[in-house]
């Protein structure tokens, strides 16, 4: 195995290809006579089962790469907690892990993960509560008899995204591990689920408990940085003056990162819920179920307890109140119930907080001084983050610096979010936010390469597909690129019109060029692809 | 029970709060807060306990909470004898009775606007084959306490409303903070919900989310049909009138809806408040004024559906002053301006008279016009039309000026036909027979030879309606020559549609026999039809005497019939002249009919409409629906490869983005079967321009949701009402 040699100029960036899934190794050449690069990785990680070839998930990736890099990684970032970007890092105890092989020197984390940041601190807490409750949500949705089955497509939605946040698709066993953490014992008799959810409710251990996935990642690192937008730039001594980073971020605005909080603020005796909080309802349902106070907003004489018993002093009951519930519901069109409608805001919260958590990404520019080009790694930052750029400003030898003038210089993008809907954004150069029309302007424009983190053979063949990258952003990015854009995995279709894989890109003629044009050649000549991964040298040149 | 049916009994009165009780809590509301609905007996006589009746069933489970409340038992003495239970929020038996009573009170209206019985949407589902079958729904279900968020909705899946409860916010400027908030009392949130579930059974493909305009259109005749049953209160309307001096356009509680619902979410008013809002700057309320670029702009089915509801109550109000202004002049010795102080009790009550009437005669043109619309595909544009055309072909004469202040409002609004360049009555009055005939003739492109006879249209719909086993016998044994390869697949269509027949005639006398063994009603007589008797007498005109199911299995039959009728008149003439295409070689993605091998057609529905006319002559009409249906793909490339498919039955199950359909409504007169009205939707089913604009507008919808695993689907019309309520939406995306 041959070590990766840096560029003499430049960088080389490594898209590994696990699956669906960011994992980025960017080398450079450190000034004078050392010949070990330095070695800077973003994220490692994959959805479960997303495979892009079979049986080689990340930790043969990982193994590859320590072969390759020496084991020594001089930066290690994480743009954020999703399972397609962290499921490569190990867990707390987790000794055989391949990555423990590594010597990590620093470790970059957004300053939402900083255990001293009081918003950080509050956006988890808020975070905390609605896995809570989306873990319930998808606990009741499961225990539900079969005569009343919920929708199995919601159920499958909050598995998906259960298993983006925490690794792990069911309700109960989250709760269940929720409660660990939180050190309480669940009875053996009962619901568990619900006394889990009423168990950490009341132990006001809160979110910053529940993220437990960076912990055995931290533990390796020997220096921690938090970063906010407008730090730095950032230099590195081991790289001199040869490269800047810029945060550009997750915005410090709690308006563009979270919604409301679906707890109740403790200050009122009752309530309120946030409205507008997607969940706010879910939240006070499972608290009245869960906990001691009554459940229902009537009084009990008006109540049957199950659909045969009416209330204590109505059991003279007229025969048809008695019945009524057992002859025209229970025994009616199963189709019509209405058992779990009530849990189908889950869904709207799923979504949410799936955004809100992409929205936390850590976005880094990375300048590299000589051609002053700019290589843009966004996470999955999605829309509220991206419009909170345009205010970004840095001062570099006395003079200022707008994410506007970077963006202007891009000729690099790790396209956010695996192209999905709403993480790249559209616009135009005049737009007051951020998007892709700002990117690579002037005598940067014939440079522009983007590399988009996605198995799409895998996405679009799922049950329910995603869209990713969508086929919008495709088309764009294409264009602006003039056909360099690089995936993970492309999607063909065979004459039977059934998918099939394909590792190399399209030489799109619709994009205005043909495989004779110097820049498609020159692109050619600075690719290479094998099943671990795709590179692609970016010369500090233009 | 069933003995006293027949007798006279007096009205169900049933108590219920006409505003949200956060309006009503407002001590200068007290006067009308509580309203006493009149039900006629007749209307829902075996109502019993549940509220569950002829056309509903209040079901009343808390699944959030575990709990099963009580129901209501309508005929205990305490609730017949005392106008229903008293009005009061901590009872659910009272919720019980107030979403009973406010809805049934709506199905009332819709019954005598349009002259039948209301019918739900059938359940749709397929059977263990895979076919797919149609199931009768009696009762739409009610669900006071569905939910535990701020969301009321009808579920077109589960034929069903779900009402949901809240604790106020700290934001709430109505409801205290911490309260907890029933939709299910808001009198506007229950006709506007129910009104969603009626329009569901008229057209269910308004649901799709085929254009612009047609959720909004959903939203804005729920909000107008609300809005309007609130002038039939008398104590609600003169306390409006006293507060407003008679004039209507100033800021009333009339106007707002839902104010419990838009208060306590923190907006300050009700939800969706149409005649105005408050200056930022003065604190004034002040009227909107048309803003034809407003409509333009206005983006998602809330924001376009409060342009049309304020053109319509713009409509309403020209014409309520034009017929109150000599009220005015004679109150005030002709200076029209009336003197400082309280308004003069006699005059309160006449204007209250006034108001009253026109907003009556408003709300049955807005009902009666969905009679008149394209089955599937409608614009606003198109509403118009059928508004006019309504209105037109029942009072020929527009004595009060109704038509001109509705073509006056809309177009104040920008609301109009795109391809309409003169904004004339008579210009937006849908065609007739001939006129589209003319038209056809005249265009220069009219494919087949000739013109169609349409006195021989007409003669076969008469006979299809009179004698339907004549007409068999016609396609049968009629002269007609058949090409040698065309006679096989001949054969099979009659056979079918025999078959069929016999089926649908089979169960209509199986009902009407339970029907005589339950009732011992002699006009339900099912002796009297014999099997032949069924295929021979014109099923239409009795099915409207007799029970909803009946009359639902009488108007499927009849649709099997028609197209029988149409599959086999399929000239390419006459299906150009109705806009349906029969062409074999239309675009392979147009849905096909493997009977015929031609582009299949859907008879989507066959109703009978009894109007009061001008003369106070009866007028009576059959409504017919006929959709095609294409597969649409977000991708114009792709679509281009599925077109130039081979036509092969099983690509018919070939995946797709979303459903185009096109399709055509007809009004045939039911004395002399002549086709009256032929209004067709914009496009025609092989046309790409149509599918294409679907196509944007979906894609420009899917640009606006905020989320990443967003598939693009707002085309299923499954969650199309939940959806509207639950979903944000957010700009600058690709799309």
């Amino acid at each position: 195995m041959t070590k990766i040699k840096a560029p003499r100029s430049g960088v080389s960036i490594r898209m590994y290809r696990p699956g669906h899934g960011d994992c980025f190794l960017l080398s450079f050449k450190k000034p004078g006579r050392s010949t070990v690069p330095f070695h800077m990785l973003i994220d490692c990680g994959m959805k479960k089962g997303s495979h892009a070839v079979e049986d080689r998930g990340t930790d043969a990736i990982l193994e590859e790469m320590r072969e390759h890099t020496g084991g020594k990684l001089d930066v290690v970032v994480v743009t954020h907690e999703h399972e397609d970007h962290v499921s490569g890092f190990p867990k707390l105890d987790d000794p055989l892990h391949p990555f423990k092989k590594f010597e990590v020197e620093e470790l970059w984390l957004a300053w939402t993960e900083d255990p001293e940041d009081d918003l950080a601190n509050e956006l988890r807490d808020i975070y905390g509560d609605k896995l809570l409750a989306l873990a319930m949500a998808h606990h009741q949705l499961t225990s539900l008899p079969a005569a009343a089955a919920a929708d199995t497509t919601l159920i499958e939605t909050l598995e998906e995204f259960l298993e983006l946040e925490m690794g792990e698709k069911t309700g109960s066993e989250i709760l269940k591990n929720m409660a660990k953490t939180a050190g309480v014992s669940l009875r053996r008799s009962g619901d568990r689920g619900e006394q889990a959810f009423a168990a950490v409710f009341s132990a006001k251990i809160r979110g910053k408990r529940y993220k437990q996935k960076l912990q055995g990642l931290r533990g390796m690192a020997k220096k921690i940085k938090f970063l906010s937008p407008g730090d730095g730039p950032l230099e590195i001594e081991a790289l001199g003056d040869k490269v800047r980073f810029y945060p550009f971020g997750p915005p410090r605005d709690r308006k563009l990162l979270t919604s409301l909080n679906p707890r109740r603020k403790e200050e009122f005796h009752a309530g309120p819920y946030a409205m507008g909080g997607v969940g706010a309802g879910l939240f006070a349902a499972f608290e009245a179920r869960t906990g001691d106070a009554d459940a229902s907003p009537f009084d009990p004489r008006f109540r049957f307890t199950s659909p045969e018993e009416p209330p204590e002093g109505e059991t003279e009951a007229d025969e048809k109140v008695r019945t009524f519930y057992s002859l025209h519901y229970d025994n009616g069109d199963p189709d019509r119930r209405i058992d779990a409608d009530w849990l189908d805001d889950a869904e709207g919260m799923a979504l949410r907080l799936n955004s809100e958590v992409n929205n936390t990404s850590l976005v880094l520019g990375i300048e590299l001084t000589k051609s002053r080009q700019v290589m843009l790694f966004t996470g999955d930052a999605q829309a509220g983050s991206w419009r909170s750029w345009a205010d970004v400003s840095w001062t570099v030898d006395g003079q200022t610096v707008t994410a506007k003038d970077l963006l202007g210089r891009c000729t690099f993008y790790k396209v956010g979010h695996h192209g999905s809907h709403n993480a790249t954004l559209n616009g135009t150069l005049d737009s007051p936010h951020a998007n892709l029309s700002w990117m690579a302007q002037n005598e940067y424009a014939d440079h522009f390469v983007a590399m988009i983190p996605t198995n799409k053979v895998w996405a679009y063949g799922k049950k329910r597909p995603w869209r990713h990258p969508m086929k919008a952003i495709e088309d764009a990015l294409f264009l602006k690129a003039k056909s360099r854009v690089i995936m993970t995995r492309y999607l063909d279709k065979d004459d039977n019109d059934e998918p099939i894989r394909k590792d190399k890109p399209d030489l799109r003629t619709d994009t205005g060029i043909t495989s004779s044009s110097a820049s498609w050649k020159q692109f050619v000549k600075r690719t290479d692809y094998n099943e671990s991964y795709v590179s692609y040298w970016l010369e500090d040149k233009l | 029970m069933s003995q006293l049916k027949t007798e006279f009994r007096p009205p169900r009165r049933l108590r219920v709060f006409a505003f949200d009780p956060s309006t009503g809590r407002q001590f200068a509301n007290r006067d009308a807060r509580i309203v006493t609905i009149s039900l006629p007996y007749e209307l829902d006589a075996d109502a019993d306990v549940g509220p569950r009746g002829e056309y509903l069933e209040v079901i009343d489970v808390d699944p959030a909470s575990d709990a099963y409340y009580v129901p209501l038992d309508l005929n205990s003495d305490q609730v017949r004898f005392n106008d229903g239970l008293e009005p009061s929020p901590e009872n659910p038996q009272f919720h019980q009775q107030m979403v009973y009573a406010v809805a049934m009170n709506t199905v009332a209206v819709f019954e005598e606007a349009l002259g039948r019985v209301v019918q739900w949407a059938p359940k749709i589902s397929q059977d263990d084959q895979g076919n797919w079958v149609d199931t009768y729904i009696q009762r739409l279900r009610i669900f006071p306490h569905a939910l535990r968020e701020a969301n009321a909705f009808y579920n077109p899946k589960k034929k069903a409303l779900l009402f949901g409860y809240f604790d106020a916010p700290e934001t709430s400027t109505g409801a205290p903070a911490g309260t907890t908030v029933f939709t299910c009392l808001s009198h506007d949130v229950i006709v506007h919900e129910t009104v969603h579930a009626i329009l569901d059974g008229m057209h269910p493909h308004f649901a799709e989310n085929a254009n612009p305009d047609i959720r909004g259109l959903h939203e804005a005749f729920a909000d107008i049909v609300a809005l309007f049953q609130m002038f039939s209160y008398p104590e609600v309307l003169m306390d409006q009138i006293a507060k407003t001096r008679g004039n209507l356009s100033r800021q009333n509680i009339l106007g707002e809806l839902a104010q419990e619902f838009g208060k306590a979410l923190g907006r300050g008013h009700a939800l969706r408040n149409f005649l105005g809002s408050e200056n930022p700057e003065t604190g004034d309320w002040e009227p909107l004024t048309p803003d034809p670029q407003k409509f333009y702009n206005a983006k998602g089915p809330h924001d376009r559906g409060s342009v049309l509801v304020a053109a319509v109550f713009r409509a309403f109000l020209t014409i309520y002053k034009a017929r109150v202004a000599d009220l005015f002049r004679i109150a005030s010795n002709g200076s029209g301006k009336l003197r400082e102080g309280e308004i003069d009790p006699d005059l309160k009550r006449r204007l209250s008279a006034e108001a009253a009437q026109c907003a009556r005669r408003v709300m049955r043109i807005c009902i009666r016009a969905m009679d008149y619309t394209p089955p599937v595909n409608v614009t606003f544009g198109d509403y118009l039309r059928a508004i006019l055309t309504a209105d037109h072909d029942l009072f020929p004469e527009d004595k009060q000026g109704y038509r001109d202040a509705f073509l006056e409002a809309f177009s104040a609004w920008g609301i109009l036909p795109r391809d309409v360049n003169v904004p004339s009555v008579g210009a937006l009055l849908w065609p007739t027979l001939s006129q589209a005939e003319q038209d056809r003739l005249a265009s220069g492109h009219a494919s087949g030879e000739g013109t169609v006879d349409v006195s021989k249209v007409r003669a076969h719909l008469g006979m299809l309606m009179e004698n339907p086993n004549l007409m068999l016998q016609e396609m049968k044994f009629g002269d007609r020559q058949f090409k040698a390869d065309e006679l096989p697949r001949r054969i099979k269509l009659i056979e079918k549609a025999e078959n069929d027949l016999k089926e649908a005639s089979l169960l209509i006398r199986r009902e009407l026999g339970h029907l005589e063994a339950e009732r011992h009603d002699t006009k339900a007589s099912a002796t009297r039809f014999s099997k032949t008797e069924v295929l021979s007498s014109n099923m239409l005109e009795i099915g409207s005497t007799k029970d909803r199911h009946i009359e639902y299995l009488i108007s499927n039959y009849y649709k099997q019939l028609l197209w029988f009728l149409l599959t086999n008149e399929q000239t390419s003439r006459f299906a150009q002249l109705i806009g349906i295409n029969f062409d074999p070689e239309a675009p392979p993605t147009v849905r096909r009919s493997f009977n015929t091998g031609c582009p299949s057609l859907h008879v989507h529905s066959v109703r009978i409409a009894k109007r009061v006319g001008q003369r106070g002559a009866l007028d009576r009409e059959y409504i017919v629906e006929l959709i095609q249906t294409r597969r649409g793909y977000y991708d114009p490339d792709q679509q281009e490869y599925e077109d130039q498919m081979e036509l092969r039955e099983e690509n018919e199950d070939r995946a797709f983005d979303f459903k185009y359909r096109a399709g055509t409504t007809f009004l045939v007169d039911a004395s002399t079967y002549n086709i009256r009205r032929l209004i067709r939707s914009s496009y025609p089913v092989h046309c790409n321009t149509g599918l294409a604009l679907q196509r944007a507008h979906l894609l420009g919808d899917a640009a606006r949701q905020n989320n990443a695993f967003f598939d693009g689907s707002t085309s299923d019309s499954d969650t199309a009402f939940t959806d509207l309520h639950r979903f944000e939406t957010a700009q600058d995306s690709f799309g």
